[in-house]
């Protein structure tokens, strides 16, 4: 059993479908640890042959394989509703020992309830120009963390004196940045999001938030095991298996490299994880998986270029994320080359992947042709875009922001040049399989590994598996 | 950290905390007093209705290892209602010592399981709530769940109480990884009434609309056309899947009670009892005799070492129990098969393991059919 970490990284908004590939991989090649890496809103749908059906967002996906979570610590986490999850698991499908499963990085973030509210509270206020968020608040810990660690909560805290003294500065904080919308409703929100807004304001201000919050914080902590830093190096990559990194988000919706504004506080590029897997000299693989659907899909607002209202009525979205009032709708449109190898490049190129992994395939193949588009039309300002597409600019900066600022905006002008195949003489899976490895392959420069043709594994096809076998031999039981 | 079984100190946290509220079920009546309703741990609708009692299996190298012994549901259903009102206090109290000799005490009952327990509670279909009942738990839970619940203290005086609702969950609507290995676990109804037939609205009133489809999807194909359905046929199912028992309290009092819960249990699993002084220990007693880790001439040691009772008490106690299936479990075919903690599984899927099995045959496969059918819905 060689050692190897699949790092799984969205190629597009966060809805491509991480939880099936997550789950897939877990349940096809008997990996012993997921790594959560991320925020605590991610969304990940895993369905089993065996019927299970759960939206992890906290828990690895691997959890109805009995496959162990680990939280690192590049990961935020929302105790209120890891409790829920973790008992969901537990009570409605069956996993008594989901917490048991999970260890926790005692540098990990956590988002309070007063982050929450006032992100909601915030995002209400912005009345017609919503950021959009998840809601959760996850973003405004993270931004909080900037004001020093006096500021934030970090799950070594929790059990330690400091930690109410902290939360009741958070607490005081975060209402008296919100104060004015609290004095001022009517003047604060539209008229339509009055009754959410005064709903959000009667919880935070709730007399017994403060105990619960204290109360939940300390169950999370007595629920799991809380790790120091050394733990992933000694206990998890020292071991030979797989070891699969699940990370919340998409690359497109990366704090700095994302189609601004319409992005994540978080970095969601897979380096720092890389970063932090080869830390203390990892030797076994590290193997790059992108994952997209085979089409495009996003939530909520962003540029979309490729978007068609046609093919909604034709796609199943199927996204796991609810529609409300904080993420927006489902749009998807045609499977978009040139936000795809924007992706792969902001990753560093084809080159850093080991392959793609295709979600969704048995939609495009319901529809009887594969929509796609390689190039746009309007795409002309020659600091934004090349014969090839997209200009990738890295940078931490805000000329960074501006820049990605002035790509959102120029890829709103945009329009799809699209063409069609017919899928209609491609009978057959394994003609599917070709078909779609050999164009995504000539137009991404990326192998294909995995296609998907429903929702469960036993739907999901992997390609050139010797690259696993070692592993694959040891759990055919 | 994990989860550790019930141990004192965990306990005592949780009952502190009832204590200085003033009630075993504070959280639960302060839920009622700012119109919260029932929690979802102890609303039979919550959680999605089954209540699942599994064995831990946890990875470790490729496999999966049973970490706390086979999962085994001991599920008691209190009345509630008028003069059984402070059962859930008396419940409360009891728990870590029920726990001890359960599992922990040198001649626990239980020993070589884990033993998880589930606390319901009945009152009248008249009452807000006709039924509450907890999650299958090993811990600290089983308090705080209990905390949880908000007994209305009822009983309308119609002569009956509604406790087949709560069978009827017992019964159809529990997940349990015992009866997938061919044996059963164990279901005590404490009350002083007779019961009722199952009436379908109500039943949809308690467990919610969906309530014959999560029963089918546990096992079970219940037509809605059967209904209404007597508590005898609903106790035929429960026998089939765990050594059910019907505990009457005063029964010398309550001729009618006696006489409607013969009808439905038989008189070999109905116990009369003066009051529900050491219940607990009664309840083990019980458990133990029809395990074999308990035989009628130890009983009374056992009884009397629960320090719930004298000597002469013991020995009423034991006059009051000798009469039920002795040795019922360990007459059945797998019983010498339970997987012990350590056994060693292929799939987590797995209801047997590969390693680690109490003897050295090798597994029988159990045909669960005859099992999995419901006699009174067929």
């Amino acid at each position: 059993m060689k050692k190897q970490v699949i790092v799984i990284t969205d190629l597009g908004g966060g809805d491509g479908g991480k939880g099936g590939v997550v789950h897939s991989l877990c349940s096809h090649y008997n990996a012993h640890t997921v790594v959560k890496v991320g925020g605590a809103q991610g969304s990940h749908g895993v369905h089993t042959s065996k019927g299970e059906s759960f939206n992890f967002s906290q828990f690895g996906c691997g959890t109805f394989d009995g496959v162990r979570t680990h939280i690192s610590n590049l990961m935020v986490v929302e105790p209120f509703s890891f409790l829920e999850e973790g008992n969901k698991l537990m009570y409605e499908w069956g996993i008594r020992e989901a917490f048991n499963l999970v260890t926790l990085d005692e540098r990990v973030l956590c988002v309070t309830p007063y982050h929450t509210f006032a992100s909601r509270l915030k995002e209400l206020a912005r009345k017609d120009s919503p950021k959009g968020t998840v809601g959760v608040g996850v973003g405004e810990a993270f931004l909080d963390q900037d004001l020093g660690k006096s500021h934030s909560i970090y799950v070594r805290d929790i059990h330690k004196s400091k930690f109410k003294k902290k939360l009741k500065r958070i607490r005081d904080k975060k209402i008296s940045e919100v104060q004015y919308l609290i004095d001022n409703p009517e003047e604060g929100f539209k008229e339509e999001d009055l009754d959410l807004a005064k709903e959000q304001i009667r919880l935070m201000l709730g007399k017994n938030l403060f105990d619960l919050t204290v109360q939940e914080f300390e169950t999370m902590c007595k629920l799991v095991k809380v790790v120091d830093d050394n733990y992933l190096y000694e206990e998890i990559l020292s071991k030979d298996g797989m070891v699969v990194v699940e990370s919340s988000h998409g690359i497109l919706t990366d704090r700095y490299n994302g189609f601004y504004p319409n992005v994540s506080r978080l970095r969601t590029t897979p380096n720092r994880v890389i970063d932090m897997i080869k830390a203390r000299g990892y030797d076994g693989d590290v193997k790059l998986l992108g994952v997209t659907r085979a089409f495009q899909i996003r939530h909520g607002a962003g540029p979309m270029v490729t978007e068609s209202s046609e093919l909604l009525d034709q796609l199943l979205p199927g996204s796991n994320k609810d529609e409300n009032r904080w993420q927006g709708r489902v749009r998807v449109g045609p499977l978009d080359f040139v936000s795809l190898r924007y992706s792969i490049g902001v990753c560093g190129g084809p080159e850093a992947f080991y392959g793609i992994a295709v979600t969704w395939f048995d939609q495009v193949e319901s529809v009887g042709k594969w929509d796609l588009c390689d190039s746009y039309i309007n795409a002309n300002d020659s600091v934004l875009f090349d014969s090839k597409g997209i200009i990738i600019r890295q940078g931490v900066d805000e000329d960074q922001l501006i820049h990605q600022t002035k790509l959102s905006n120029a890829l709103k002008e945009c329009r799809p040049e699209v063409s069609s195949i017919d899928l209609t003489p491609y009978s057959k899976e394994e003609d599917l399989i070709q078909l779609c490895s050999e164009v995504i392959q000539d137009k991404t420069g990326v192998t294909v590994r995995m296609i998907s043709f429903g929702p469960n594994e036993d739907h999901k096809t992997w390609l050139g598996e010797n690259n696993f076998q070692t592993i694959k031999t040891v759990i055919n039981h | 950290m994990g989860r550790n079984p019930l141990s004192d100190s965990s306990y005592e946290r949780v009952a502190k905390k009832a204590k200085s509220a003033g009630s075993a079920t504070y959280a639960g009546e302060e839920r009622q007093r700012t119109g919260q309703g029932l929690h979802d741990l102890v609303d039979p609708a919550g959680h999605a209705l089954v209540r699942r009692c599994l064995s831990f299996q946890e990875p470790k190298d490729g496999r999966f290892v049973l970490c706390r012994g086979t999962a085994m549901p001991i599920e008691t259903l209190l009345d509630t209602t008028g003069s059984m009102g402070r059962n859930v206090e008396v419940a409360m109290n009891s728990l870590p010592k029920f726990y001890h000799l359960l599992a922990e005490s040198s001649n626990a009952v239980l020993k070589r399981y884990d033993p998880q327990l589930i606390t319901a509670i009945f009152g009248d279909y008249l009452d807000n709530y006709i039924l509450q009942r907890s999650q299958f738990e090993f811990d600290e839970r089983i308090a705080e769940q209990m905390t949880l619940m908000y007994p209305e203290h009822g009983g309308k005086g119609n002569n009956a109480e509604d406790p087949q609702y709560g069978l009827f969950g017992a019964a159809f609507l529990t997940d349990a990884t015992i009866t997938k290995l061919g044996l059963k676990g164990y279901h005590f109804l404490v009350t002083d009434e007779p019961g009722r037939q199952i009436e379908i609205d109500q039943l949809e009133r308690v467990y919610g609309k969906e309530v014959l489809q999560r029963t089918k999807e546990n096992g079970y194909d219940i037509s809605s056309k059967k209904f209404p359905v007597g508590a005898d046929e609903v106790v035929k199912d429960l026998i089939k899947r765990t050594h059910a028992f019907v505990i009457i309290v005063r029964g010398g009092l309550s001729e009618r009670a006696t006489s409607f819960w013969k009808g439905v249990y038989g008189s070999e699993r109905l116990i009369s009892l003066e009051s529900t002084k050491g219940l607990h220990a009664v309840q083990a007693a019980i458990i133990g005799l029809t395990e074999g880790t308990l035989t009628l001439p130890n009983v009374e040691d056992f009884l009397v070492s629960s320090e719930e009772f004298s000597r002469d008490q013991a020995l009423s106690v034991k006059k009051a129990i000798m009469h039920i299936p002795i040795g019922a479990q360990s007459n059945l075919p797998n019983f010498g098969k339970v997987p012990m903690k350590g056994a060693v599984y292929a799939d987590k899927h797995d209801v047997w393991p590969i390693d680690g099995l109490v003897d050295s045959g090798l597994p029988v496969d159990v045909d669960l059919s005859s099992e999995e059918e419901s006699e009174i819905f067929d």
